[in-house]
């Protein structure tokens, strides 16, 4: 059976067990309200005295303000709001957004197993009963067992499939899923099918191949993608519509072969993947760029062809941990003739500050540059003075600034260079 | 009240003065207009911004002198400004002046924190996130102390805010719409119902329980799901 069906079957199998009176602190708290109940009028209504006298302003609110304000909380908090009093019974159901969190079973139950049981349950049952009201974000905290120690991982993530898939289905703009202890197999079917999507994250997910077509096919809108420790087997990641792509250091492509970047609508790239160095296609809008880049597998050539996609962009963070030894005679480094702010790790001062001459030369609009070092033997008058070995001027150059990134990055020095920094 | 008066005097002040340097990407409307040479509100050109003028309606019509950019950051008013609605005594918002301090406060920070980041990479991330905030990032570790501080700022301002300032400032920001504001009171009020139980709850905001015993009990029944802990 098709996962999507025996899911909505498992909804309503839910709700039919879920239909008994409940013992909890519920009926305690009835028996706390009757106790400082003043009157009981004979039309049943019930008035606790102290309350009553003060004005009740958040009643007053109009709904879409009070639907808005609750959708902070997280969903069975949410829910439990339904018995405040008749202005509340129905308001949960309406509110625009979804944050559902498995935190908020850690307190119950004796395993994971049997939190995460009642979690789904609650979800299921939550996303059956409310209304079908267009989503501005559904955001998923859900705990996935290990893979290793599991009979059927795919199965695993049937309920988070499902549950993303109903979130577009309801128009969700925004949907943010975070997983822990093992990776989410997300299924790429989810997201096929044309929905409003204009903002994704993932974090802890497994992205199988497909993936990045059906998001190029369904989710027309999408403007931001960012992915966070995730296993990427996809390798031909294209889009139109993105404007905001990241990758961090925690993720992966499980394959060996080379990702191929192509996303001609590209304003922001955050890459820091590791793996080989992917090849980038059409950049032409991209103007702020901060990847890194280690060398694993990867060629000269790669990197030369990488920093040439790059040569358009206004803003750099360029980390290198490679250990290529770059050519002095190759021209490895485009001219940067848009850049204004280059941020360069402490690679760059290797072999007589080598690599960081090589940019100066290469970038002539030069505003900032900032200099990422782990350890403390480089001061701004140290770096100038051998940057003097060279003799080039990079006369747009305001502000010199170093950040120290053991323990607390600080910016332990920033110099404003009047007038550019004049060398040799 | 006077006392406060002369404190937010010395805020007015301060937001008065221009650090100089561009104006932030997030007031390119602000530039437009500036290109199209309003002059509906005083045009004070102080280096790099007009300011707008703001008044509140009660008890006493108080005057705030805003950068147009920390203005806009109010939907509102930047339709105002855009369709000529304001006349040169300046934009009367109808909410009181104690509200105002604080809404012009926010909107003030917000600015000079755009216009000090001098960080491009923050700026390109968080663009186009049609919810930005510390707890939304799902580890995209896209945040920096800066955004965090922010955060902190913001918090603390409707931290000491009373209910019925909070309130009031809901209505305003509701109105004036101003999405960044509306996070920030919309999370204050999420959090103090956070942890609570229902009577909790009513204390905090003195709702008064009006279901009768038997539509408590049917309601029990149904929502029996949320409190099901076997």
């Amino acid at each position: 059976m098709p996962p999507l069906i025996y899911g909505f079957m498992a909804f309503q199998f839910a709700i039919s067990q879920c239909c008994r009176l409940c013992e909890h602190h519920l009926f305690d708290e009835i028996s706390l309200r009757t106790d400082s109940m003043a009157e009981a009028p004979a039309d049943g209504l019930v008035v606790s005295k102290n309350v009553a006298s003060a004005a009740c302003r958040i009643n007053a609110l109009p709904s879409h303000v009070l639907s808005r304000a609750i959708s902070f909380l997280d969903a069975r908090q949410l829910v439990q709001t339904c018995l405040l009093s008749r202005r509340w019974r129905h308001l949960w159901r309406s509110v625009p957004r979804i944050n559902a969190s498995r935190h908020e079973f850690d307190g119950m139950a004796d395993s994971e197993e049997e939190r995460n049981v009642l979690f789904k349950k609650f979800t299921n049952a939550f996303l059956v009963l409310r209304n079908p009201v267009a989503l501005d974000e559904f955001r998923l905290f859900y705990f996935m067992p290990d893979h290793e120690e599991s009979e059927d991982p795919d199965a695993d993530s049937d309920d988070a499939n499902l549950w993303i898939h109903h979130a577009l289905r309801s128009n969700a703009r925004s949907v943010k899923v975070k997983i822990w202890d093992d990776r989410l197999h997300l299924d790429p079917a989810v997201f096929a099918s044309k929905c409003f999507l204009t903002s994704l994250q993932l974090s802890c997910v497994m992205l199988f191949d497909g993936f990045f077509r059906n998001l190029q096919t369904g989710c027309t809108a999408l403007e931001r993608l960012l992915l966070n420790d995730c296993a990427i087997d996809d390798v031909e990641i294209s889009s139109q519509t993105l404007k905001v792509f990241t990758v961090d250091d925690y993720s992966n492509f499980t394959f060996g072969e080379q990702p191929s970047i192509s996303i001609p609508s590209l304003s922001y790239l955050a890459f820091s993947a590791s793996g080989r160095i992917p090849s980038l296609k059409n950049m032409g809008s991209l103007v702020t760029a901060s990847v890194s880049v280690s060398s694993g597998g990867t060629q000269v050539d790669d990197i030369c062809q990488f920093l040439r996609s790059l040569s358009g962009v206004t803003n750099l963070d360029f980390d290198y941990a490679g250990m290529l030894k770059m050519e002095k005679s190759l021209q490895w480094c485009p001219k940067f003739n848009n850049l204004t702010a280059l941020t360069l790790g402490e690679w760059c001062l290797a072999e007589d500050y080598y690599a960081l001459k090589v940019f100066l030369r290469n970038c002539p609009n030069l505003v900032k540059l900032t200099l990422k070092l782990k350890q403390c033997n480089y001061t701004s008058e140290t770096i100038i003075a051998g940057l003097n070995e060279g003799s080039f001027a990079c006369q747009h150059i305001e502000m010199l600034e170093i950040v120290y990134s053991k323990g607390d990055p600080k910016v332990l020095e920033k110099l404003l260079v009047e007038g550019g920094i004049t060398l040799g | 009240m006077a006392a406060e008066g002369e404190k937010r005097g010395a805020m007015e002040a301060e937001g008065a003065v221009e650090k100089g340097g561009d104006v932030a990407a997030t007031s390119e409307k602000g530039e437009a207009a500036s290109a199209k040479g309003k002059g509906v509100v005083e045009a004070k050109e102080v280096a790099g911004g007009k300011m707008v003028i703001l008044r509140s309606s009660q008890p006493e019509k108080k005057r705030y002198e805003v950068p147009e950019a920390a203005a806009r950051l109010s939907m509102l008013i930047g339709e105002m400004l855009d369709g000529d609605c304001a006349n040169d005594d300046g934009i009367v918002i109808p909410v009181t002046a104690r509200t105002l301090d604080t809404v012009v406060e926010y909107c003030s920070k917000h600015f000079e924190a755009t216009k000090s980041n001098s960080d491009p990479f923050v700026a390109a991330a968080t663009k186009s996130d049609p919810n930005p905030s510390a707890e939304a990032s799902v580890g995209g570790g896209v945040n920096t102390a800066a955004s965090e501080n922010l955060e902190d700022w913001d918090r603390k301002l409707v931290d000491r805010l009373s209910m019925d300032d909070l309130y009031d400032v809901i209505h305003a920001a509701n109105f004036l719409d101003i999405k960044g504001l509306l996070d920030v009171v919309y999370q204050r009020v999420a959090d103090m119902i956070k942890g609570k139980t229902p009577e909790e709850i009513r204390a905090t905001f003195n709702i008064a329980n009006d279901f009768t015993l038997e539509e408590e009990a049917e309601l029990c029944q149904q929502c029996a799901w949320i409190f099901d802990a076997e």
